[in-house]
């Protein structure tokens, strides 16, 4: 008895074709967990909406009406959401064979993630010193750096990978047949598109 | 030099020193071996959490106990709870996930290997720096040496103000890090199941085994973020002054029970489906029987694993949700018993006119059917909110927890140590030293957690230190002595597992004539598992193969 024989066995049943590689399936799992993470805190976000202390006088304390600024967010979302096209034209790039076309299109994408992680830097600093909003002052401070923060973490953690990358590919390091940049253009678009939600529901519903 | 035949390296185990072989497997990231390293894991935490459990009992043994004192005993029930949920079912988990299931499906490995070893240290890394607590969480205070919490750390005892030191925190961390583990092995689990099957293995003729496994490793990905997201937010509460869980600034203490049991009650359920995936795996092994209604059985596995994420908060009855809410998630909690009934009843139907083989799995299969009806029919009295009124946080909800936990999952987790010890070591564990491990852990079982009914519906709440009726003693007293009664249990089964390393009979490929892929290689198999990837045709492949005239495939 052996496996050979299990092998060599007549007319057997094909296995069905697998739409995604390993590593993809693996990213998308990956990607529910993520989602399932961001749908936490944006729930946490809404449920604590417009909660005041007890016994606060209005205006007293800031709110999202009267702290976020919308001027440096939307340059940031501009950035951060443009990027999404530049990795785009970055892999189609790539599949074609246009290696320094490719390094180009990554290497601003790079740039425009961190574009936004400095963003997002200055707007707390003016909402740390102009409004003085901390994680301490109130519910809507806790919240707002957590959702914030958080989504922010994973831009920053995209580009760092994404540099990594860039700079492999750069070396020549990474074959062609490497998925690692489509990949994490998967993850780039997850983290893309959360914002589009975090962006609706803070800048604009919830102010 | 040396010539080519002489072997220049010697593999054999006796001649290799013992911290180059030591050091083989810190640095593997062979699944099997890794799935080894969990188990024995787990069963480093089961003696810790188990001597907790014990000192437990013993302070309960009469009124006005002098054991321990009340402090500690807060921090021996939060020890034990964390312990037992987080590093010994875990990581049992695990280890089967990662040493069975790869080769079920006819895969060389998993996914990603090295991930996978990262999600094992991290777990392991976890429970380390949740013991180490015991030594560096007095903080400035002086405060308490161990988190003493609850193991679901309800608000406001988390807050800075009554959970003074670091206990708590290395509680959180912990906790986490050990959450970020079962993560990495759930991405593992769905990749490799999805993408890594052998040739002719379509979704449809996966083992029960990997069906359950898969959806358990779906679970894990949806349930563990938001616990993770809920420790983050204590640890702002607790670092940066965020106000999530304190009410007293606008915060909700709700909130934390409710991220809490969204993943809290799922968790169970992750638990208890690989102890279903054992269980449909020796059944009908040892019945000579096909598993009866594969599809339901599938059918029953997805609708749990629905069905679980709906019914968190029929921990939170007695909080005083609304009727609507309360009327919802006990009628959510009821359903669960539908799928749940329909296995143990396509099970029981397995067994129905087979040639039962009464050996030591089959014997832990048995015991987990009855214990974990028995708890599972005490949890439907705990799903209607009137009664649970009355029982919540009572001894009686102690018991019928430690039904599905341990009754339930251990004793299926047991039945399947002894079914694949032969596969992970080439070796049988003593069948004698099984069955008086057997009778042993059975009555001290039930001895242990019967009384505990009893004497929560004589009123006795859960986590008191001590207590001063004297009618509850007797209860109390019968708990204890099947407390040790099991803790012998347990320690012969560590034995046993010990022992039988060196002295058990020479297993064979294929002891028990079973008819997944796994005993179709060598046993241990070799680091590659299969010399040939097999090709697949049906649910029972090895039934193909040694019944040329009869297949499966032809049934099915």
């Amino acid at each position: 008895m052996s496996t050979a024989a299990l092998a060599s066995d007549a007319n057997h049943a094909p296995t069905e074709p697998s739409r995604f590689t390993t590593r993809e399936t693996g990213l998308l799992a990956f990607l529910c967990t993520e989602g399932s993470l961001f749908t936490t805190l944006i729930i946490t976000y809404i449920i604590f909406l417009g909660e005041k202390m007890p016994g606060e006088i209005p205006g007293e304390m800031p709110t999202p009406s009267n702290s976020l600024d919308l001027g440096l967010v939307i340059i940031n979302s501009i950035c951060l959401l443009s990027s999404s096209l530049t990795i785009y034209f970055a892999l189609s790039a790539r599949k074609r064979g246009a290696h320094g076309l490719y390094l180009v299109w990554f290497g601003l994408t790079i740039l425009l993630g961190l574009e936004f992680v400095v963003g997002t830097g200055y707007e707390w600093y003016d909402l740390m010193t102009k409004y003085h909003l901390f994680p301490s002052t109130n519910t809507f401070g806790s919240t707002f750096y957590l959702l914030i923060g958080f989504h922010c973490l994973h831009v920053l953690i995209g580009v760092v990978t994404m540099s990594i990358i860039w700079a492999f590919d750069a070396l020549r390091w990474l074959t062609p047949k490497c998925e690692a940049p489509e990949i994490v253009s998967w993850y780039w678009h997850f983290v893309d598109g959360v914002w589009v939600v975090i962006f609706t529901l803070v800048y604009i519903v919830g102010r | 030099m040396a010539s080519i035949d002489t072997p220049s390296t010697p593999k054999d185990s006796t001649t290799v020193p013992l911290i180059t072989r030591l050091h083989g497997w810190v640095i593997s990231v062979d699944h099997k071996r890794i799935g080894i390293m969990y188990l024995l894991m787990s069963f480093l935490f089961l003696i810790l959490g188990g001597v907790q459990g014990l000192f437990i009992r013993m302070q309960l043994w009469g009124p006005n106990g002098t054991v321990v004192d009340a402090d500690t005993y807060n921090q021996l029930f939060t020890m034990h709870g964390t312990t037992m949920i987080f590093f010994v079912l875990m990581p049992m988990l695990g280890g089967f996930a990662n040493f069975v299931v790869p080769l079920m499906i006819g895969a060389r490995d998993v996914a990603f290997p090295r991930l996978n070893a990262m999600g094992f240290w991290l777990s392991f890394f976890g429970g380390c720096v949740l013991y180490y607590s015991h030594l560096g969480a007095e903080g400035l205070y002086g405060a308490a040496s161990a988190p003493d919490i609850g193991w679901f750390a309800y608000a406001p005892l988390t807050s800075p103000a009554f959970s003074r030191g670091n206990a708590t925190d290395y509680w959180i961390l912990g906790t986490t890090l050990t959450g970020v583990g079962a993560i990495s092995l759930a991405v593992n689990m769905v990749a490799t199941i999805f993408t890594m099957r052998a040739p002719g293995m379509r979704l449809t003729k996966m083992p029960l085994y990997v069906l359950l496994f898969l959806v358990d490793a779906i679970l894990i990905l949806l349930v563990f973020p938001p616990f993770a997201a809920a420790q983050f937010m204590l640890l702002l509460d607790r670092f940066l002054g965020a106000h999530f869980f304190d009410p007293q600034v606008g915060g909700s203490a709700l909130l934390w029970q409710h991220l809490f049991w969204f993943f809290g009650h799922p968790e169970v359920y992750i638990l208890a489906l690989p102890a279903f995936a054992v269980i449909s795996e020796v059944i009908p092994v040892f019945s000579r029987k096909v598993i009866f209604g594969y599809l339901s059985m599938a059918a029953a596995t997805i609708a749990i694993g629905f069905i679980s994420c709906g019914v968190w908060a029929h921990h939170m009855f007695t909080v005083g949700l609304s009727d609507t809410l309360d009327t919802f998630f006990a009628g959510a909690t009821m359903l669960v018993a539908i799928p749940t009934g329909i296995k143990i009843f396509n099970w029981v139907a397995t067994m129905y006119g087979g040639r039962l083989r009464l050996q030591t799995p089959m014997l832990y299969a048995l015991g987990f059917l009855t214990l974990f009806l028995f708890g599972g029919l005490t949890g439907i009295m705990l799903a209607s909110p009137p009664f649970d009124w009355q029982a919540s946080d009572s001894a009686f909800l102690v018991g019928h927890f430690h039904y599905t936990l341990v009754g339930g999952i251990l004793f299926a987790f047991l039945a399947g140590f002894y079914y694949w010890y032969p596969k992970m070591f080439g070796r049988m564990m003593s069948e004698r030293l099984g069955i008086i491990q057997f009778a042993f852990t059975y009555i001290g079982f039930n001895a242990l957690f019967i009384p505990m009914h009893i004497v929560g519906m004589l009123g006795m709440p859960r986590r008191i230190y001590t207590y001063t009726d004297p009618s509850w003693t007797i209860w109390n007293q019968i708990s204890t002595i099947g407390a040790f009664m099991m803790a012998i249990g347990l320690l012969l089964f560590l034995y046993n597992f010990f022992s039988s390393l060196r002295h058990g009979k020479i297993a064979g490929d294929d002891p028990w004539d079973a008819w997944t892929l796994e005993w179709n290689t060598t046993s241990p198999p070799p680091c590659y598992n299969f010399k040939e990837i097999p090709t697949v045709r049906s649910r029972r492949p090895l039934w193909d193969l040694k019944h040329p005239d009869d297949p499966d495939w032809k049934h099915e």
